[in-house]
């Protein structure tokens, strides 16, 4: 049973923000743009907190719902296209917005950057909803926005990364069911939901009448509108360890070795899956074509 | 009476053994064989045979993670024996206030390793980077954890701090074994310094140095608390120990099975290694 999903953009510290520009980039250029105003005026635009591997995911994420197909593992099991052609523009613009980070965004880790951000020290924070709490818990006066990462060239292909955050799941083999799901349905009860919502900024999956928090303003229109895909990510083996690869490939900007070795250990790590999922596409038919 | 004093032995033995069988050597089995699965750490797992021994020797995060932890443990142990050596020394001699700098330099070792870590990791972040800033060191003006190429001597710099104190401890107590006339009959023959040191108190301490390089190499082999608290493998997955990638990968990573037979290869390196040296050691020992 989903319950919530957590959208990923980038937050904005509205104060800060709105002294300098007031229009929301709505494309990959006036996104660079709008750094490059920022840091003129001695202004860190982004904050990064590289050295926990996991946020290198965060933009990573954000930026590939828009520049790579949402069924890119799948193609790729398949053996009909390479992460080297599907990912190299997000890997190359993902390195285009390291100058506008902190000299060292390697030496920081999630709470570090959660800090100093929450202390005013970068205009924005390319990072999830779900790090509002905590950067509030340092400056609570501070006034939050979170917006879409945009990455194409035309506002059209603006997509927000949005996948579930937190799902409950009863085992078949469970002997208290009845328990269980009256756990469930505490859980799911609009005031709890609701109450949920705000303390954790998340977006609920259940329909309803349901407010949502005010730092997800700025990602209304497509939360309503329903342009939302999932976290590439969340397709990604765990022993992979994607995330240290791409802290990697930040290091050493090395875009090319970085993809040749994403199309080699994928294959490797996803032999299971990949052999299994030719047995049943070669006995049922493949879902997708 | 013979008969009795068996059982009492047997009765004091036995549940201590049942204990160790159950807690140690049936996990241990349990590991080998998960080892020759595909195991994820949940679900159903199918029998792969020797695959991941196989993969083992051809996956270049556990080659990396090998010589990370091997270069960490022979550096570490060169650097505590040493620094530890010359603090015996210093605390055995006669100075002021002996009891007291032998418990002061004690103290790191009753600290957890966890809480040293972490503040280490804030002196390396924030402090070092201030402080070489300050008096203009450009070498140092970034995290020495930010640096894939440098990050290990972070590491290194903790384990040895804290691993130290033991050390020294082993060491004070080998010299105190040291009879006085020894060195008398050194004086009437002109040792000093150096000399004194190399010809009459260390062969008199090789078993304690033995135990001492044992026991630093199989802990620094088995380095983690340290990297959990300090770069958690990174950066670059530079600092990533044999130890921290067996459990993360294994219990978090999905790679139960693999990393199980990761597991076997190292603890098959580790006995081979602690046989070799406490053979190599046991050959020089001299008895008075």
């Amino acid at each position: 049973m989903p319950l919530v999903a957590n959208p990923a953009g980038y937050l904005n510290n509205t104060e800060m923000y709105h002294q300098h520009r007031s229009e929301i980039p709505q494309t990959w250029e006036e996104l660079l743009a709008l750094c490059e105003q920022i840091k003129a005026e001695g202004i860190l635009p982004f904050y990064f907190g590289f050295k926990d591997t996991w946020t290198c995911l965060a933009p990573w994420n954000s930026m590939a719902v828009e520049l790579a197909p949402a069924n890119t593992a799948k193609l790729v099991n398949q053996g009909q296209t390479t992460f080297a052609v599907e990912y190299r523009e997000l890997a190359e613009k993902y390195l285009q917005l390291l100058p506008y980070g902190p000299d060292d965004p390697f030496a920081y880790g999630y709470n570090d950057a959660c800090t100093a951000f929450a202390r005013g020290e970068s205009a924005m924070y390319p990072i999830g909803s779900y790090a509002a709490p905590q950067i509030l818990s340092v400056n609570p006066d501070l006034v939050l926005d979170s917006f879409v990462m945009p990455a194409c060239s035309s506002a059209e292909g603006n997509v927000l990364n949005s996948g579930i955050d937190l799902l409950f799941a009863v085992s078949a083999d469970c002997e208290n069911k009845e328990a269980a799901y009256e756990v469930l349905d505490f859980l799911l009860a609009d005031e709890n939901l609701q109450q949920y919502i705000d303390a954790q900024t998340a977006i609920p999956c259940k329909d309803g009448d349901f407010t949502l928090p005010a730092i997800l303003d700025g990602m209304l229109e497509y939360i309503q509108a329903g342009k939302m895909l999932d976290y590439q990510d969340h397709y990604y083996p765990s022993e992979m360890a994607v995330d240290a690869q791409l802290q990697t490939y930040l290091i050493q900007q090395d875009t090319d070795a970085f993809l040749a070795k994403f199309d080699t250990d994928w294959l490797r790590y996803n032999r299971d899956i990949i052999r299994m999922a030719q047995e049943y596409e070669a006995a049922h038919g493949s879902a997708g074509q | 009476m013979k008969d009795e004093k068996k059982r009492t032995y047997l009765l004091i033995t036995i549940p201590i053994l049942a204990l160790f069988i159950c807690f140690n050597t049936i996990p241990l089995l349990r590991g080998v064989y998960y080892s020759f699965t595909n195991f994820r750490g949940f679900g159903s797992y199918d029998w792969v045979g020797l695959r991941n021994y196989i993969d083992l020797f051809t996956d270049a995060r556990v080659g990396k993670s090998y010589w990370f932890t091997f270069k960490l443990a022979v550096v570490t142990t060169v650097v505590v024996n040493v620094i530890s050596m010359l603090m015996a020394l210093a605390l055995n001699s006669r100075i002021p206030a002996k009891s007291f700098f032998r418990g002061a330099y004690f103290l790191p070792n009753i600290l957890g390793s966890l809480v040293v870590g972490y503040i280490f990791n804030y002196f390396f972040t924030y402090i070092l980077p201030a402080f070489a800033q300050m008096v203009g060191i450009d070498a140092l003006k970034s995290s020495l954890l930010s640096n894939p190429s440098a990050a290990w001597i972070g590491v290194m710099i903790v384990c040895a701090w804290q691993a130290i104190a033991m050390t020294t401890i082993i060491y004070i107590s080998g010299l105190q074994t040291i009879p006085a006339d020894v060195y008398e009959a050194g004086d009437i023959d002109g040792a000093t310094g150096w000399k004194k040191f190399r010809y009459l108190t260390f062969p008199l301490i090789v078993p304690f140095f033995s135990i001492n390089m044992v026991l630093s190499i199989k802990n620094f082999l088995m380095v983690f608390d340290q990297i959990v608290a300090l770069t958690k493998g990174g950066p670059a997955q530079s600092t990533e120990s044999i130890s921290y990638l067996i459990y993360n990968n294994g219990m978090s990573g999905g790679q139960f099975g693999f990393q199980s037979a990761n597991a076997v290869i190292f603890f098959i390196v580790i006995v081979a290694i602690s046989a070799a040296q406490m053979k190599l050691s046991s050959r020089k020992e001299e008895q008075l």
